[in-house]
């Protein structure tokens, strides 16, 4: 059996036929619709991914370059060891902050970035995390509470 | 038909220079956080050469009294990398404020060098440490480097940047405006001091970033207080309508970042 | 009820998965689908001398290739569904919203051809090989100097671009005020051009059900019966029921998906002519260019005010950009709609407004979250704040002696509106207590020590909501409907179709909680739809903060018929005499028999039909809300950078009872930070030359980031009931309202220290640049 062009989620694809970016290829030929697709000119974060276990976005990616790569979208964080995202998925579930969801990705994987390299990060801090990240919808104060509250549960609502 | 350009995908440096030659007409990519994008609307290259599996273009080292940066370090691990925060810690902080978290996983210090947007961080560092470039055929200055509005002008055929290579000052200060977070400095002073003498690279204030003498004769002159000679700095540049903020503005927040920058190259040094 | 039967088992899997809301539009792939792609105008203004498709058409994969020429006959331009007298007793001008353009190109991205291919790609690269020969002309973007003398004229028959000149109250009896007042004040006032910028970008499939000959239309929208009705009926002349309109899931709107757009009809026009599915996405460079836009006002107001600060007379003047075409409400916005608050909750004597609606070479203009009120109320608060700079009045104090309170309500305010109830002073005294304005100066000298300028900020918003306005000006006396539907299934649950359509705000949530009291039962057991027109006859949809309102009401409405069915059910099949058998809010109860709902509906034998309990309802809405607050925002600015942080923003806000106060609070913290971004960062620019648009990308164009904002504090008077059955009062919209104001009084006040009377003239985005060159520019007048 031939080597698989990429694993996206733990499952092998066969190289690109139309697609230029990764961003194209994700959505259009492996199917993966939690990769969104918003400003296409790399100034929002909601078309992240994590490739071999680093997040980037996928439409700064030609689809060329994941081969031989690990790709993990959003529903296969679970999959991707991420330690963090257990409790970030927790607390989304407990203070739904999402409004439209678009930009869940985004923050979601910036947030999962954000606690694995500092635990408990301050209110500043989560929201200097989200630099150039987008959302039209909420404003960010309750993406921001739901971050500190996965960083500290005991603490309730941050 | 395919829309799709050819990728090349080199594993070392002879092979991607090997490849360069065989395919003249290449695009080289570096992290393509600008190119990629870039592309939907300019078009596609026939054909590009991605430098991402390079393995001998990363890492970050020293030699002798200078920090070496392969030309593939990720501008997570210029801000992260233990050994930057403590001999150049002003050039860490800044690459920690470089576009967003997940562009710097992507993002190179040689795509940042070779910004033709006249703004960046990163260049003004590199004017004011007195960088240089080397690639697999010769080593540039930095003010060489960013003579022409498009620093990869002047490279040949097949010719690679290897690393960047900044002598280390005795202390430096990174000063910018950034009216949106994770997008480019309005205005960015990157000033240093060490052996010889005063640094200052400044981004924003031109098509391209500069050296400013001026800034580092100021300094010399050792008079941070002084608005009347500060009047002079930066003085006599031609008016540049590129950016969104009117060079008035421009101009009087660089005096304003390379006062803040006087005030931070006279503290103790600053440590992580 | 036969007659809308349930399609759920019926058609492709992309549609059943669309029906259920599994994913935006853009997820959904039909098999074989068609790719539609635009080619449009780099030009904002030129003559089409030319297009040459055949290049394009003789391209692999290419299906068609459309120029207006290639349309079938017999089709409409999509109409402004707006009408509109002006002072002279004419209607307003109605040129023709075409599909494509034809012989001229009156907006940068106007669509002059379609190309239909087997993939995006190839229609992508096909679309690059139409020539266009354009002849550029010159092109106006700003709706003053579209009104002014000489302008580049956007339509031929239209002259000096003026589509509507409007007018409300006694404008001699103002003038006359202003001539005897010892107090007159005027500002010049720019509400600045907004990209509405949702993430998801509009997009459609179209198709046709080769077995029953059923059109389909897939898109995000607000509202699908609407959307329905105004393509089949009013553009393509199809009877309604033979289209079906899905919205499935919405990736954030604010009034842009309201409307109809050409490429709606353009891809259903080519699925009924190439008999495939045709998808088209816009891609983002589109969302920037042929979405509706938002605001883009210029006013002159006028204050006059007594001796003790009370406010006679209030007129303003404005100009309103509409862009190239009207959108479907275009003219609706700066006028009956924005109008109703321009007085505000104040007792302002005499007002008089006038609007000229301006045609320029800009993308169409159209409800953007609060849809004109927000604009009116910024003009208000800004002008009350130019009367406290240039009078030297305390900012709340002014307030305070204007604002209608407790007892003289029932108040109809100058503009008109009927005030039944209101905390208005309630919510100005909380603000300003909360902020601790009374000890404002001593952090203002605290800020001066450290060389920043501070400053604080306070606006009163009122809202109209409930779709009146808009009802009003579509029928003389009429009222606006939602439609409900209530249906008992299968395994205890109740199913609940609704018309209003939620683009993110967690409509379902509410309406379950609302139901679920209603009925005695478990919110868990319901689960709500929308976006649907197979499942009801008809509906409104969403727009003007109304959802909870209006969908309560039609909801409640259904809740109450299905408890008479399932009554009149209980009384047959207990053998029980109907009148003996009572509803007590949870169980219904005839002799010794006593059952809830959902326990009786399983009773129920199985049929094929619908279950008897189930209901249908459209609902009249009686009378809309007046939501109300204040909000309060405290910031410094950096004198030498212009930079500015936003150091404590709150609000207090009558909604009435609160149903959800998790999403109450999620709609007005999303408000206000479109307010802020409006305020202090969002900047629409088109070049002064060329028209183009130049903010055209989320890097030119810049949304405000979580780092730029400060936690908003989101704060409930209670105790004040909205004129319906749940006492509620709209929400969704106020934040937008404002957010502006209240930013912009506090630069005024930060500023007000070094300028004087020039900090008056801040103008939104009030961006780093202006506010330094505001500072470091000596003007000295006279």
């Amino acid at each position: 059996m031939s080597k698989p062009f990429c694993t996206v989620n733990g499952k092998a694809y066969d190289p690109p036929a139309n697609a230029t970016t990764a961003l194209e290829w994700l959505r259009d030929e492996a199917g993966c619709t939690d990769v969104a697709r918003a400003c296409e000119t790399g100034h929002c974060g909601a078309c992240v991914v994590v490739l071999d276990g680093r997040s980037v976005k996928s439409c700064s990616l030609l689809a060329g370059e994941l081969e031989g790569r690990q790709v993990h979208s959003l529903q296969g964080m679970a999959l991707a060891g991420r330690a963090p995202f257990a409790a970030i998925e927790r607390a989304v579930r407990a203070r739904q902050p999402f409004q439209c969801g678009y930009c869940k990705p985004a923050f979601l994987m910036a947030a999962c970035d954000l606690l694995e390299s500092q635990a408990r990060p301050t209110e500043k801090e989560v929201r200097e995390a989200f630099a150039g990240l987008l959302c039209r919808c909420t404003g960010y104060q309750a993406i921001v509470e739901a971050v500190l509250l996965a960083s500290a549960p005991d603490k309730g609502r941050a | 038909m395919s829309s799709s350009p050819a990728l090349l995908l080199p594993r070392t440096l002879e092979e991607a220079q090997a490849q360069l030659h065989r395919t003249p007409e290449a695009r080289v990519l570096a992290g393509g956080q600008s190119l990629v994008p870039a592309w939907r609307s300019s078009g596609l290259p026939p054909a590009v050469l991605s430098l991402d599996r390079i393995e001998s273009l990363r890492g970050v080292h020293m030699e002798g009294d200078s920090l070496q940066l392969g030309a593939q370090t990720t501008l997570h691990e210029l801000a992260t990398s233990a050994l930057v925060r403590r001999q150049l810690p002003a050039l860490a902080r800044m690459a920690a404020r470089m576009g967003d978290c997940f562009m710097r996983n992507r993002a190179t210090v040689t795509g940042a060098a070779c910004s033709t947007s006249g703004a960046g961080c990163l260049p003004a560092a590199m004017l004011a440490c007195g960088a240089t470039v080397h690639t697999t055929a010769r080593t540039i200055s930095a003010e060489q480097w960013f003579a022409p509005p498009d620093p990869t002008a002047g490279l040949q055929r097949g010719e690679l940047v290897v690393r960047l290579a900044f002598p280390i000052p005795e202390v430096a200060s990174h000063q910018c405006l950034r009216l949106t977070p994770a997008r480019f400095a309005a205005v960015t002073v990157f000033a240093t001091r060490g052996a010889r003498g005063f640094g200052v690279g400044v981004s924003g204030l031109g098509e391209r970033s500069l050296r400013s003498l001026s800034a580092e004769a100021w300094l010399a002159a050792g008079e941070p207080g002084d608005e009347r000679t500060i009047a002079a700095v930066f003085d006599g540049l031609p008016p540049h309508a590129g950016a969104d903020t009117a060079f008035d503005y421009r101009v009087a927040q660089a005096r304003r970042l390379l006062r803040s920058a006087a005030v931070a190259l006279a503290r103790p040094r600053p440590t992580f | 009820m036969s007659a809308y039967r349930t399609l759920d088992g019926g058609g492709p899997d992309w549609l059943r998965r669309a029906r259920q809301a599994d994913g935006y539009t853009e997820d959904l792939q039909p098999p074989g689908a068609l790719h539609a792609v635009f080619v449009r105008s780099p030009h904002a203004h030129a003559d089409i001398a030319s297009i040459d498709t055949r290049e394009a058409r003789a391209m692999p994969g290419v299906t068609g290739v459309w120029t207006a020429d290639d349309l079938p006959a017999g089709i409409r331009p999509i109409p402004c569904i707006v009408p509109l007298r002006n002072r002279d007793g004419s209607e307003r001008a109605d040129p023709p919203r075409t599909l494509l353009g034809r012989g001229k190109a009156r907006h940068e991205g106007e669509a002059v051809a379609m190309v239909i291919a087997d993939s995006l790609q190839l229609a992508t690269a096909a679309a690059r090989q139409v020539k266009v020969a354009y002849r550029v002309l010159p092109a106006v973007t700003d709706p003053a100097r579209a009104l002014a003398p000489g302008a580049p004229r956007v339509w031929d028959d239209i002259p000096g671009n003026l589509c509507f000149d409007w007018e409300m109250g006694d404008e001699a009896g103002v003038q006359a005020v202003f001539a005897a007042a010892p107090h007159v004040v005027d500002l010049e006032i720019v509400n600045s051009r907004v990209v509405v910028a949702p993430l998801e970008t509009r997009s459609a499939i179209a198709w046709k059900d080769p077995a029953s000959g059923r059109r389909v239309l897939v898109s995000p929208t607000q509202g699908v019966h609407w959307v329905r009705d105004l393509i089949a009926r009013e553009v393509l002349g199809w009877e309604a029921d033979t289209l079906e309109v899905v919205t499935p899931r919405v990736g954030g709107s604010f009034g842009a998906k309201i409307f109809v757009y050409p490429e709606q009809v353009l891809v259903l026009l080519a699925a009924e002519r190439f008999g495939a599915a045709v998808k088209w996405v816009a891609t983002r460079d589109e969302a920037f260019l042929t979405d509706t836009q938002g605001r883009d006002h210029r006013s002159q107001a006028r204050l006059a005010l007594d001796a003790d600060g009370r406010f006679l007379a209030l007129r303003v003047d404005t100009a309103a950009n509409l862009g190239a075409f009207l959108s479907n409400y275009a003219p609706f916005n700066p006028t009956t709609c924005g109008a109703p608050v321009l007085a505000g909750a104040y007792k302002i004597a005499k007002l008089y407004t006038r609007v000229r609606g301006a045609f320029s070479n800009t993308p169409p203009v159209d409800s953007y979250r609060g849809a004109g009120r927000p604009e009116a109320t910024y003009v208000l608060e800004r002008v009350i704040d130019a009367a406290v700079l240039r009078f030297g009045w305390d900012k709340v104090e002014l307030r305070r002696r204007n604002l209608a309170r407790g007892e003289d309500l029932p108040f109809t305010t100058a503009a008109g509106v009927r005030l039944g109830t209101g905390l208005f002073a309630e919510n100005l005294e909380r603000a300003a207590h909360e902020v601790g304005y009374a000890s404002f100066e001593a952090r203002r000298a605290a800020s001066k020590a450290r060389g920043k300028l501070r400053g604080i900020g306070i606006a009163n918003y009122l809202e109209a909501n409930g779709g009146m306005a808009l009802a009003r000006i579509m029928e003389p006396g009429g009222l606006p409907r939602e439609s409900a539907r209530v249906a008992f299934e299968p395994g205890g649950r109740v199913r609940v179709d609704i018309g209003t359509q939620s683009s993110g705000q967690g409509h379902r949530a509410s309406y379950a909680r609302v139901l679920a009291d209603q009925l005695g039962i478990p919110a868990e057991a319901i689960t709500v739809h929308q976006g649907r027109t197979d499942r009801l006859s008809q509906s409104t949809g969403t727009g003007g903060s109304k959802s909870l309102l209006s969908g309560s009401t039609a909801l409640l409405q259904a809740g109450d018929r299905a408890i008479e069915n399932a009554r009149r059910w209980a009384a047959e099949a207990w053998g029980v005499p109907l009148d003996e058998v009572s509803w007590d809010g949870r169980c219904l109860a005839g002799g010794p028999l006593r059952a809830g709902l959902l326990e009786l509906a399983a009773q129920v034998g199985c049929t094929s039909g619908e279950h008897p309990f189930s209901a249908e309802v459209c609902a009249t809405i009686e009378a809309g809300t007046y939501g109300n607050g204040c909000h309060a925002c405290e910031l410094e600015v950096d004198p030498h950078s212009g930079e500015v942080e936003l150091l404590r923003y709150l609000c207090v806000n009558d909604f009435g009872e609160i149903v959800s106060r998790h999403h109450v609070e999620a709609q007005v913290q999303g408000g206000i930070a479109q307010g802020l971004g409006q305020a202090l960062f969002e900047h629409c620019r088109f070049d002064a030359v060329s028209g183009r648009v130049l903010s055209n990308d989320f890097g030119s164009y810049d949304l405000p980031q979580a780092a730029q904002l400060p936690r908003f504090e989101v704060l409930l008077n209670v105790g004040s009931r909205g004129p319906n059955l749940l006492g509620i009062k709209g929400c969704g919209e106020s934040g937008a309202s404002g957010a502006p104001p209240a930013v912009i009084n506090a630069l005024q006040d930060a500023l007000a220290g070094e300028i004087g009377a020039r900090a008056a003239s801040i103008q939104m985005p009030a961006t780093p640049d202006r506010l330094w060159h505001l500072l470091n520019t000596r003007e000295h007048a006279a």
